[in-house]
């Protein structure tokens, strides 16, 4: 029988962070994944010969300086793409895009309203303001206020010095930013409809808000984490995709001694003395381990490795109440050329940061209502990215990919199940509403997918399909994450840590929560020994 | 759709001169958005951002330096930055402001309005005459500054380094006043100089000596309708000529062929902010930054801290930042703007100002006055060091520590 110091479950990219921690620490440790690649939900998938592309993930994401610095992952062959702008188009013809100077960007928005293009720097200013908060919150491991322990007090002492020292000023800005909706805050800055829709869409994929819900406005800032110069904020992803990410971690894992193992589905954790001791995979097979890291959500963590009696009182009820929702569906496109888009220049640079539809403020939250009615969408919101124009190594030479995230797909539907007919009309809606403003779009499409919130959680195990396990709301984020009374990534039972995505800082950036679980470890395993 | 074509018609039509220019090549049509800013813009097409002096411009430029002054391209340097400071500070020198921001603000309520926006009363300026204005938010900070013309009774043209219509149209709330963007209706000049009377006597205007500081006035230069006044930044005798775009170029001209027997120069922008340094005038974007954009609420300044405290009037009817300023003027500024004198030799490295040991001060912007023979900088310092006039040091290359000298702003002085 196999011992390990430490066995993680799945080689998504937070338990390959975890895993690199770890193992660079002298822990002797093996992932376990149930496929045959590293990735989970971040891996590619072969879209078409030649086609590459993430059957469920996002195609990009927030790389944060810190992991690409620690892991030396420059040196270790990652090469990283700079994604500028994202063009939303609308209805009219018109489009707002974005642009990193932020005189061009100015100009974008002059377009639209003179007095708009006045706001933005007093727009740029707040964000960065915020999302320096965020930052700063990212990368520290998240202490419960409610267990009174040394180091959760400190962190509470120091959070509340920073809160007691702003001004009321900055106080009132803080809560507009955690209450407002959406379109209240960016109202308080733009008048133009065109550029609230343009700068709410991306803060809505993946969260089960209209534009016009309260709490709408508290993810807004966390686009600006990479920074900004004055003009919009861009994003950094890998080449190759965040399958290239995946790759490379896994190779640093292995390289520091870790091992990952494949087509090998843990079934249940081995208990002894009601602490963790190790798993159990399909096969019957025992691996015994000193520490337990779970890269599965946290419903699948605790609901379905553990016999629920042998969890304490109330907690898996507590489990069970975490707010899971499948609102994105994924649809990819490969395409044999690069299609014509109406109104946009074929060298803007705006187009690597994709394409948003949806028509506007008032058509997305009519989707939402749609979603919330369980409806089969008919005007979703899309976002379309486009990774192989600053990537052509994705796709053979001159095709490309169209990746969609589509906004507001409900999981289950109010009037029956989701037939073969209605997946076709969902793809058609799709299709029409992209053809609107890329008309030759399907003159060119080779091949096709989708893959709806069910499909989702089938394949990656996302409970209900939820993208970020686990929605990101006010409620369910910081210490309150995952469960309230249970934050950062230890468990209520003893060896046993969450390290995926569920914990914080969830999805807001790739691999944080695995790195942030691995040290939070670390530091109580050397706690112990001393 | 044909309204739109209408425009650009139109458009092209106004500009036609510039077709056969050298600078666009045969048959290559001009920047279609060519300075006027209602024309419609094609998404991401523009290649130049030009102010309507920008041909006149570019023809005097030997050294292609150029720079961005609120997203014109504008000369930074035609010659060399020694001759045209030389032109400047001893003949006459011409140059182009017309990037900065004009405000039309008009109506009943103008007064009020304005009285509620500026550190001090309007009520007291006379029709064509030009005041300072310190626009402040709530917390006392600056967010712009820029000379506020009175045009007639109720109307007034508020002139400013940067743009803040949002910002205006929000506290514009609630009065009887219109405020419009009209920066791409006027043109902007500047003539300077000790020659600059005589330069526009000789371009047809009559007896401008009499013209005070301040002061302004409607004037016909070779038929152009323009308006004149007296005032500047750069200390010593200026002009600004304010005019129509479409003038705007004939004007450029005619005033250099009326200077040439003074000795004129066109002056770009290098030259023009070591002029501005050494009248000791602070900067909105490079010494302080705007209330309205700092991210780091440390880089704002008051009007206090920039030791403009002369130009607030905290005993009248409320106005922005009214509360905040009396609070600043009771207890001081926590630190302050200075100007410092630095016998260093030009282009040698600028660190943090110390006194003793520790560091009190950074400076923001220096540069070599070639008339006083040192580096003049201006320094934001704690409060607290300037009881001291004496014993502050800056740190310079390979760490040595030079001593400097408080100075008086402005460092240079005219009769």
């Amino acid at each position: 029988m196999e011992r390990v110091d430490a066995v993680i479950i799945g080689a998504g990219l937070n338990g390959l962070t975890a895993a690199a921690r770890l193992s660079g620490a002298g822990l002797s440790v093996l992932i376990v994944e149930r496929s045959g690649h590293v990735g989970g939900g971040a891996a590619h998938a072969e879209l078409a010969p030649g086609y590459s592309a993430p059957p469920i993930g996002f195609s990009h994401g927030y790389v944060s300086p810190e992991l690409i610095r620690e892991f030396d992952l420059g040196r270790a062959g990652l090469q990283l793409i700079r994604r500028e702008g994202g063009i939303s188009l609308f209805d009219e013809g018109t489009h707002v895009a974005n642009y990193a100077n932020e005189n061009v960007m100015r100009r974008e928005i002059a377009r639209h309203s003179r007095r708009d293009a006045d706001a933005w720097p007093r727009f740029v200013r707040d964000m960065k303001r915020q999302a320096e908060l965020i930052r700063r919150s990212l990368l520290e491991k998240q202490e419960d206020p409610a267990e009174w322990s040394l180091s959760a007090i400190k962190q509470m002492m120091s959070r509340t010095k920073t809160v007691m020292g702003m001004d009321p000023e900055e106080l009132y800005e803080l809560t507009r930013f955690w209450s407002l909706s959406l379109n209240d805050l960016l109202e308080s800055y733009f008048e133009s409809p065109q550029v609230r829709a343009h700068l709410a869409a991306p803060a809505l994929i993946g969260r089960a808000l209209g534009p016009f819900d309260p709490t709408g406005a508290a993810l807004l800032p966390a686009q600006w984490m990479t920074g900004s110069t004055g003009g919009a904020p861009w994003r950094m992803s890998p080449k190759g995709g965040t399958q290239a990410l995946a790759d490379c971690l896994g190779k640093i894992v292995r390289d520091r001694g870790g091992d990952i193992r494949f087509d090998a589905e843990v079934t249940d954790i081995k208990m002894l003395d009601k602490k963790a001791a190790g798993v159990i995979l399909a096969d019957g097979e025992e691996i015994d381990a000193g520490i337990v890291l779970s890269d599965l959500d946290i419903k699948r963590s605790f609901l379905s490795l553990f016999q629920w009696s042998g969890l304490p009182d109330g907690f898996a009820r507590d489990v069970a109440n975490v707010r899971m929702e499948g609102i994105v569906a994924r649809i990819n496109f490969a395409l044999d050329g690069m299609p014509e888009i109406q109104g946009v220049a074929r060298d803007n640079p705006a187009l690597s940061g994709g394409l948003m539809i949806g028509g506007g403020l008032q058509p997305m939250e009519r989707a939402y209502e749609d979603w919330l009615d369980q409806r089969p969408p008919t005007a979703p919101l899309l976002e379309v990215s486009i990774p192989t124009l600053e990537d052509p190594s994705l796709a053979p030479e001159g095709g490309h990919i169209f990746a969609v995230s589509v906004q507001y797909v409900p999981t289950e539907l109010h009037d029956g199940v989701w037939s073969s007919a209605r997946r076709d009309a969902l793809m058609q809606t799709v299709k029409e509403m992209i053809s609107r403003h890329v008309p030759e779009l399907e003159k060119h499409i080779v091949a096709d997918e989708l893959r709806l919130p069910s499909d989702i959680e089938d394949q990656a195990g996302y409970t209900r399909g939820d993208p970020f396990l686990g929605q990101m709301s006010l409620d369910q984020m910081f210490f309150n994450r995952p469960v309230p009374g249970f934050s950062g990534y230890e468990s209520p039972i003893k060896n046993f840590f969450v390290c995926s995505a569920s914990s914080h800082p969830a999805g807001l950036t790739l691999g944080a929560a695995g790195a942030n679980a691995a040290q939070s470890i670390l530091g109580s395993v050397k706690g112990r020994r001393s | 759709m044909t309204d739109r074509q209408d425009d650009q018609a139109l458009a092209d039509a106004a500009i036609d001169v510039s077709r056969d220019s050298p600078l666009n090549g045969a048959g290559v049509a001009p920047d279609p958005a060519w300075f006027e800013q209602s024309v419609v813009e094609e998404p991401f097409s523009r290649h130049v951002l030009t102010t309507p002096l920008h041909l006149d411009v570019a023809a005097e430029s030997r050294t292609n330096r150029w720079v961005d002054w609120s997203g014109y391209t504008v000369a930074d340097v035609y010659t060399s930055v020694d001759q045209e400071y030389d032109a400047l500070r001893t003949r006459a020198a011409l140059s182009d402001i017309s990037p900065l921001i004009k405000y039309r603000v008009s109506g009943r309520e103008a007064v009020p309005f304005l009285n509620r926006l500026l550190t001090r009363s309007v009520e007291t300026l006379n029709i064509d005459r030009a005041a300072r204005a310190i626009l402040c938010a709530g917390d006392g900070n600056i967010i712009t500054q820029g000379m506020l013309f009175r045009l007639a009774e109720e109307e007034f043209r508020l002139v400013v380094r940067s743009s803040h219509l949002d910002w205006l149209e929000q506290s514009a709330i609630g009065f009887d006043v219109r405020v419009e963007d009209v920066s791409g209706t006027i043109a902007g000049l500047s003539l300077a100089g000790p020659a600059a009377a005589k330069v526009l006597a000789a371009a047809g205007m009559e007896k401008p000596e009499a013209l005070s500081k301040g002061e302004a006035r409607w004037e016909q230069l070779g038929g152009m309708p323009t308006y004149v006044s007296r005032t500047g930044m750069m200390g010593g005798t200026e002009y600004e000529l304010w005019t129509d775009p479409s003038d705007a170029s004939v004007l450029w001209r005619r005033l250099l062929d009326a200077g040439r027997t003074q000795g004129i120069r066109p002056v770009g922008a290098a030259a023009r902010d070591v002029a501005r340094l050494e009248n000791g005038v602070a900067l909105e974007g490079v010494d302080y930054q705007s209330a309205l954009t700092a991210f780091d609420s440390a880089d704002t300044r008051t009007p206090y801290d920039l030791s403009l405290g002369g130009l607030v009037d905290l005993e009248r009817t409320v106005f922005n930042g009214q509360k905040s300023l009396s609070r600043v003027a009771d207890r001081g500024s926590a630190s302050v703007l200075v100007g410092l004198e630095l016998a260093l030799a030009e282009g040698a490295p600028i660190g943090p100002v110390c006194m003793e040991e520790s560091r009190v001060g950074q400076v923001k912007s220096h540069a070599w006055s070639p008339s006083l023979q040192c580096v003049v900088a201006l320094a934001v310092i704690e409060a607290s060091a300037l009881g001291a006039s004496d014993g502050f040091t800056v740190e310079t290359a390979g760490s040595s520590r030079q001593p400097v000298k408080l100075a008086k702003r402005p460092f240079l002085r005219f009769s």
